[in-house]
């Protein structure tokens, strides 16, 4: 709990012996003019004092502040990471103050992270985790993000959310399409798939996109080739072990995200089964490592920096009418761990 | 609404007191609870690049232990602008935040320090708690791992493989981290009669891959070039590693590479890198308890860690063709010659 007896502004000004307009102008630096003079006897007398400046009286007189809250579902995850250098260097030179919010893909935690953006008056959310396919959760994401936005604050939403706002869509379904096809056409039947959280719009729409290339080749999609993953790296490789488990010989494996590709990669070493040799292997997004690992990872790139970017020009514009949807493509990148299947191979 | 502490409302009411606020759309206004003196169970966090491995390592053994006790976590990124740090501290401050953690290297600064210093200890006064990650000169709680004897360990691992020109990539030089890493690898070339300020090239720069790649492949271009690489940090590592493959060098063939941290990517790699294994996820995670932890008072928690030998630190391709004598001749004359500048 804080002491009673907070140092205000009035303390710091009689202290000072300026006016109250003064200390003001120096202590929340309004670009009036004041003396060096009295500037540096007003800053004397906060630091005697150990005043702090209350952003909340400020944050109620102004409304707003300079705060953009990212809301990510696992900040360590390399995905997140590279959209939030792009909104970084998108805010870069604008004053804004970054502060991100990781909710674990918690549900709860999501509308508390919400809320406290909200109580926060910070001026934009940016949801830059996937949505999610959950009726009661997406209407109780949609009232907190109608208050804020009538509060006047921005809302931009990376990736297929269930509320409609400006958005950046990276082309998930057509990326993962593509993928698919290069490596139908590289002779593969036998495709596992390693998916992601269920209730995400982002796995859906891959899976969704895995489904059509399927079709697109005349070949029935048999939904028992898709085993369980999270998205990340230890998911990926458990995953892998588990497909071996129950028997399955696939000639070639898509994790629906590169950390799991790197964990599958990890598991099919210690299984001593050679990629691309014995088994092909491709992931998506692009993150960083998959050119460095052996043999570098074929994925979809998908301009992770960029939707960053995109997100934060589109949070600066002013709101209009209807929403904006910027699509962003995602290009299939061919590496070194997807082959031909082998013809001595079932 | 505004989560008291005192939670033993009936479950039932308070449920009926959600569905009715969410219904008129009512958010509890935390400038003007702030305004009463109620702090936040919000734990503010400062970083300098969260898209560095070894700061997502961190921050997620951080939130493991922050969402555990049902805090929420906000990360400060300031991009390296580390007098940038000093004003967030005030700001978590002004917004009653009640616990900060700076997962972010000492700098070796007196106007930083300084700054800080009275940052930190207005928002401890105020009843708030500061934990610091490394060696900083400030007198808070502090979680500590042994940068020195880590890089010591490393670098007199490659000595005994037989290196004796080497190369090392550091970061920013005036970072405590970085100091105190490139001290050790300083004592160990020196316990094997090696002057890394006169004999070995040392490149400093940001502690990013972009400048691992970029200096490695200066490292590369060298008339005598080193043997064996260092990195200061996996990260510097891995960037040397990408560097070295673009120039179709074999790891550790033609040249050994070590980095330190242990980061996710160093075992993914093939050759899997050899590193320092500093457990960046229990380093966070100590760190959130210490903060939690008010009777720790101002002590140092301190993080072991292990050299991960693993596959890009080899013999030195001059000593086994001085034992084949088969292949390779243009090295071969160079391999007792003294590394110089």
């Amino acid at each position: 709990m804080r002491d009673a007896e907070t140092v205000t502004l009035v303390d710091v000004a009689r202290r000072a012996g300026v006016s109250l307009a003064t200390a003001s102008r120096v202590m929340n630096g309004s670009d009036r003019k004041v003396s060096p003079e009295l500037r540096e006897r007003v800053v004397g007398a906060a630091r005697e004092l150990r005043y702090v400046r209350n952003a909340n009286a400020q944050a109620l007189a102004k409304a707003r502040s300079a705060i953009v809250g990212v809301i990510v579902h696992d900040i360590g995850d390399p995905y997140f990471s590279e959209i939030l250098r792009g909104v970084e260097s998108a805010g870069e030179g604008t004053g804004q103050l970054l502060l991100v919010c990781d909710t674990h893909r918690d549900l709860e935690r999501e509308l508390e992270y919400l809320t406290l953006l909200h109580a926060h008056r910070a001026s934009t959310i940016v949801i830059a985790g996937s949505g999610h396919e959950d009726r009661a959760h997406n209407a109780a994401v949609g009232t907190r993000l109608d208050a804020f936005v009538n509060g006047g604050g921005r809302v931009v939403l990376i990736g297929r959310h269930h509320y409609a706002g400006d958005a950046v869509l990276p082309d998930n379904r057509g990326g993962a399409r593509a993928l698919v096809r290069e490596v139908l056409e590289r002779g593969h039947r036998a495709v596992a798939i390693i998916g992601g959280p269920p209730h995400l719009t982002t796995t859906h729409d891959r899976l969704d996109g895995c489904r059509l290339a399927f079709a697109d080749a005349g070949l029935a999609f048999d939904s028992a080739c898709v085993v369980d993953g999270d998205f990340s790296r230890e998911s990926g490789e458990a995953a892998t072990h588990a497909l071996y488990a129950r028997g399955g010989e696939p000639t070639a494996i898509v994790a629906l995200n590169d950390e799991m590709a790197v964990g599958a990669l990890t598991a099919l070493r210690e299984r001593g089964l050679r990629v691309p040799d014995d088994v092909s292997l491709v992931g998506f997004d692009d993150i960083p490592v998959a050119a460095d690992v052996t043999p570098a990872l074929t994925t979809v790139n998908v301009p992770l920096n960029h939707i960053g970017e995109v997100a934060m020009r589109l949070a600066r514009e002013p709101a209009s009418d209807g929403s904006r949807i910027e699509h962003v493509a995602a290009q299939v990148v061919i590496r070194a761990s997807l082959g031909k299947r082998s013809l001595l191979k079932p | 609404m505004n989560r008291t502490e005192n939670r033993a409302h009936d479950p039932a009411v308070r449920e009926r007191v959600m569905d009715a606020a969410l219904e008129l759309g009512y958010v509890p206004n935390a400038a003007a609870q702030r305004l009463r003196g109620r702090r936040n169970r919000t734990v503010g966090v400062i970083v300098r690049d969260v898209g560095l491995a070894a700061n997502a390592a961190v921050l997620r053994g951080i939130r493991e232990v922050a969402h555990g006790a049902n805090y929420l976590m906000v990360v400060a990124d300031t991009k390296r602008w580390c007098m940038d740090e000093p004003r967030w501290v005030q700001r978590f401050h002004e917004q009653r935040v009640e616990l900060v953690v700076i997962a972010a290297s000492g700098v070796d600064d007196t106007d930083y320090t300084g700054a800080m210093a009275e940052a930190v200890g207005a928002f401890e006064a105020d009843g708030g708690r500061v934990v610091v990650i490394g060696r900083h000169d400030l007198d808070v709680a502090s979680i500590r791992v042994d940068n020195v004897r880590g890089a010591y360990d490393l670098a007199t691992s490659m000595l005994a493989m037989g290196h004796r020109r080497f190369g090392v990539i550091g970061g920013n030089g005036k970072l405590t981290l970085n100091r105190d890493r490139l001290s050790g690898v300083r004592a160990a070339l020196a316990d094997g009669g090696i002057d890394l300020d006169r004999d070995v090239m040392y490149l400093e720069g940001a502690f990013t891959r972009e400048h691992g790649n970029a200096a490695a492949r200066h490292l590369t271009m060298q008339k005598k070039p080193p043997t064996a690489i260092v990195g200061l940090s996996d990260d510097l590592a891995l960037g040397a590693y990408r560097a070295l493959r673009e120039q179709n060098l074999a790891v550790p063939r033609d040249v050994s590479l070590g980095g330190i941290d242990d980061l996710a990517p160093a075992r993914a790699l093939q050759p899997a890198l050899t590193t320092v294994s500093y457990r960046h996820l229990e380093i966070g995670a100590r760190a959130m308890r210490a903060a939690l932890d008010p009777y720790l008072g101002h002590d140092a928690v301190e993080v072991h860690y292990e050299l991960a030998l693993r596959e890009t630190v080899a013999a030195p391709r001059e000593q086994r063709t001085h034992r084949s004598r088969s292949r390779s001749s243009r090295r071969t004359d160079e391999a007792c010659a003294t590394p110089r500048r």
